[in-house]
């Protein structure tokens, strides 16, 4: 987990045109944004909404390539290739490291911009 | 949209660009980013929210994400397509939907953008668009302002052509008439429109020559100039004479594309060199005066004509019309004398007219 890059806030910079006070107003957004889609993300686990589980995975790995955060795209990448794929059960499997890396992620990044 | 910009870059600022992305997060990114190479940015948030922006504000580039609910990107682009072939069509999408490229390029997507954008990648395919946009709208003036300066060449040439002192008729490559001009109507008593649909064979039969109309058919048909003295009749019913030439205007091929027809009233002349003639071999005095009558009336004719043509020069400024107007009236009276010293020369008695007494 150590060896994997949570946020990168110079690429991140960079793709926002340098603009700091726009890349954190979208960090901020993004933050609450994650949590909130991951327990979106388990209850349709939970409800089993194949259909929903691989939009949202989608999105979710949109919003993490939008901050940069490459390791939390990397497990969102997984959730959503194996439920493209109509494996469900693997998707499922990487919920709890989606969680633990969403919660790492949110706190590199207050620590990165704080 | 006028091109005055001088770079790609100035002429992105006047740019409208439609935005299509169903992610909250992802479109307040983009279309922020976006906004600062554009002049104006439309968001929509699927598809089918997309193809009724596109249709209301006619963006001139759309950007478009490919998963989205309703309907998905390349769907709308397909719509576009269908509507309009110019616009350009971005899609942009993650890496791992590069499979979808051949999907894009069949339904006509110009480029493809990976999200998430870098400011470089973002700004480098705006601005090519815009290339692309000013070198259509570049190219589109340059075409309208030729388009003008024929049109306008041809508004002269309407009105050098209608306003000519000569009677002027034109023909199609099928010997129907398709113009005839003022001085046409003034010399024969038709209307602008009593002959064009009409043809050339029509037009010469006035006098009721048949023989004379095949021998035009004939001439014409062969590619020649047919000329000839017509004895013609007015639609009053009128007779006169008329000097008449039928010339073939042919294309850059050589073929025939149509007919200039000019006809010259010359009762006058055929009055001087048949009815004065006889009198002048018996009167120097007549010879003389039929002599300068004819030469005179040769130099007023070019008087008039290049009078009239001068007065419609533009460039002509307003104390040179008042002279050329002064020139004109001067000619017509000039005109006016000829014809009395023609009465006057015809006179067995040698009587002066009103004019010349």
């Amino acid at each position: 987990m150590t060896e994997r890059v949570l946020f990168n806030k110079d690429e991140m910079l960079e793709n926002m045109d340098n603009d700091t006070e726009f890349m954190e107003s979208i960090l901020e957004d993004s933050m609450v944004a994650l949590v909130s889609y991951l327990d979106n993300l388990q209850a349709l686990f939970a409800r089993d909404d194949r259909g929903g589980i691989h939009i949202l995975a989608h999105t979710m790995k949109g919003v993490a390539a939008n901050i940069s955060a490459p390791a939390l795209r990397d497990v969102c990448l997984k959730i959503e290739d194996a439920s493209h794929g109509g494996d469900f059960e693997t998707a499922r499997e990487q919920l709890p490291e989606l969680a633990e890396v969403i919660t790492l992620t949110v706190a590199a990044i207050k620590n990165s911009v704080r | 949209m006028a091109s005055d910009c001088t770079t790609d870059t100035e002429f992105l600022k006047k740019l409208t660009v439609l935005y299509v992305e169903d992610d909250d997060s992802a479109r307040a990114v983009g279309s922020t980013l976006v906004s600062r190479y554009c002049g104006e940015v439309l968001t929509a948030r699927n598809g089918s929210e997309g193809l009724n922006k596109y249709r209301t504000h006619q963006p001139h580039i759309v950007i478009t994400d490919v998963d989205m609910p309703i309907m998905d990107g390349l769907a709308m682009a397909e719509e576009i397509r269908k509507e309009d072939r110019t616009v350009p069509i971005i899609v942009a999408s993650a890496y791992e939907q590069l499979h979808l490229l051949k999907r894009a390029i069949e339904v006509g997507v110009d480029t493809y953008l990976a999200k998430p954008f870098t400011r470089t990648s973002l700004s480098d395919t705006l601005v090519e668009c815009a290339r692309r946009l000013r070198g259509e709208s570049e190219r589109r003036h340059g075409e309208k302002r030729l388009l003008d300066t024929i049109c306008e060449a041809f508004r002269k040439l309407f009105c050098i052509v209608e306003l000519c002192p000569s009677a002027l008729v034109i023909a199609n490559s099928n010997g129907i008439i398709e113009f005839t001009n003022r001085s046409f109507c003034t010399l024969t008593g038709y209307g602008a429109d009593e002959f064009v649909g009409k043809s050339i064979a029509e037009l010469n039969s006035r006098a009721g020559l048949p023989a004379l109309c095949h021998d035009i058919s004939a001439t014409i048909a062969a590619g020649g100039i047919w000329q000839g003295e017509i004895y013609s009749r007015r639609k009053d019913g009128a007779s006169y004479w008329e000097y008449t030439v039928i010339s073939p205007l042919c294309d850059e091929s050589g073929r025939v594309a149509s007919y200039m027809i000019t006809l010259e009233d010359i009762t006058v002349k055929k009055q001087l060199t048949g009815i004065l003639l006889p009198t002048a071999v018996e009167d120097p005095t007549g010879r003389l005066a039929g002599g300068l009558v004819h030469k005179l009336d040769n130099v007023l004719s070019v008087i008039n004509g290049y009078g009239a043509l001068l007065k419609l020069a533009p460039e002509l400024a307003e104390e040179s019309q008042e002279y050329v107007k002064m020139i004109l009236t001067a000619s017509a009276q000039a005109s006016t004398l000829t014809h009395d010293l023609l009465l006057y020369c015809k006179s067995a008695r040698g009587q002066l007219p009103g004019l010349l007494k």
